[in-house]
């Protein structure tokens, strides 16, 4: 997570097996780095996205706070919370309508 | 008339379905001592399958609320810790608004690049904003936001929806009681909308929907509620900003049909377990 926070750009996992191997005695190999992150995009800490004929994974949490936050309001689901709005796909109807609302009632 | 006696029917439901979910718990320690008691000597097969309905359907529900409870008082307890460690002064815009709503000391933020508010917490319910919500959001808005969610927090929503779902895991087998569960959820939201549009207005919460709607999503917070029903509820808060009263919610009359008749097939199961104590030592009942 500190190599992807710190180039601040999506990174492919060799690039990232480099920059670890870099500062290591005992150079981890590809595929471990390559499981890692794909456990990481798995529980959305990581985002993936097609880049030519491979991947490239972005972090999606600005630091590991961030990370905490997320997790723990993913665990608690809608058990005992109340949220201001679900994050949900605006269908085109639903957006035009509300903004004949926003208009109607400026 | 109509609109009075579904007023009562909902306000009876969920008292009556505490007491049915208690019976049905009783009957179950009953179905157990008959277990024990007669072991598999009862008289007829279908008094060991209707003994072993009691008793599974009881076990299923407790499992299913058990987790649930599980995962409600662990997801309570780490938010809670997470606010403690990770409290950030108010942004001073959500202060002012804070201030005049008089939520200030039951409002919290935290640093976080998704715009998000919740409130939280079944005892002393408290709001969560993160920081990010307060930049992407004017003082209007933030207050058509913070509004709304002064409404969960003065009714304890949290732990009202808790209840709802709890019971509602309990009777997971039954096709309405998700429904159920559902509804109090959406309804709760309903009454945060009406009371936010009073504050703010029904213009400013609409562009408010619309703007957090346009926002990039956390994949993990999308991943944890189902998209139909987070759709659907937004579908119905839209509608009542339109017309001003909360959209009508029916349920499938094929899901009624299979409700009931699994609920029949208890009450017969409990009836025969019921009868089946006769043969314990003393006559349970």
């Amino acid at each position: 997570m500190g190599v992807l926070w710190g180039s601040g750009r999506p990174m492919p996992v060799r690039a990232v097996a480099a920059a670890l191997n870099a500062s290591r005695r005992a150079p981890l190999a590809y595929t471990t780095v390559l499981t890692v992150m794909s456990r990481l995009a798995r529980k959305n800490i990581l985002a993936r996205s097609r880049a030519g004929r491979g991947f490239v994974y972005t972090p999606v949490s600005a630091d590991t706070a961030e990370i905490a936050v997320r997790g723990v309001l993913d665990e608690f689901g809608d058990a005992a919370l109340a949220r201001f709005m679900e994050r949900v796909e605006l269908d085109p109807g639903l957006r035009a309508r509300l903004r004949q609302l926003m208009e109607k009632h400026r | 008339m109509n609109r009075l006696l579904r007023r009562a029917a909902g306000a009876a439901c969920w008292p009556l379905l505490a007491v049915a979910a208690g019976a049905h718990g009783a009957l179950a320690v009953l179905a157990v001592a008959e277990y024990a008691t007669l072991g598999w000597l009862f008289g007829t097969r279908f008094d060991l399958a209707a003994v072993t309905l009691v008793l599974a359907s009881a076990l299923a529900g407790l499992a299913a609320s058990g987790a649930l409870a599980a995962q409600a008082a662990g997801g309570s307890r780490k938010l809670r810790r997470l606010v403690e460690s990770g409290r950030r002064p108010l942004p001073p815009p959500v202060r002012d608004v804070v201030a005049g709503l008089g939520l200030t000391g039951r409002t919290d933020a935290i640093h976080a690049s998704e715009a998000f508010a919740v409130t939280y917490g079944l005892a002393r319910p408290r709001i969560l904003v993160s920081d990010s919500l307060a930049a992407a959001l004017d003082p209007s808005e933030l207050a058509a936001v913070l509004a709304h969610e002064r409404c969960h927090l003065r009714h304890r929503d949290p732990l009202r929806l808790l209840a709802a779902r709890l019971l509602a895991a309990y009777g997971c087998y039954l096709p309405a009681a998700r429904w159920l569960a559902g509804r109090v959820a959406l309804r709760r939201e309903l009454a945060a909308d009406r009371a936010a549009a009073a504050r703010a207005g029904r213009g400013v919460l609409a562009g408010t929907l619309l703007k957090l709607a346009a926002l990039p999503a956390c994949p993990a917070i999308a991943a944890a509620n189902p998209a139909g029903e987070a759709a659907a509820s937004l579908e119905a808060r839209v509608a009542q900003l339109e017309n001003g009263n909360p959209p009508r919610q029916r349920l499938a009359r094929g899901r009624i049909l299979a409700s009931a008749g699994c609920l029949t097939l208890l009450a017969a199961a409990g009836a025969c377990c019921v009868g089946l104590s006769q043969a314990l030592p003393g006559g349970v009942l």
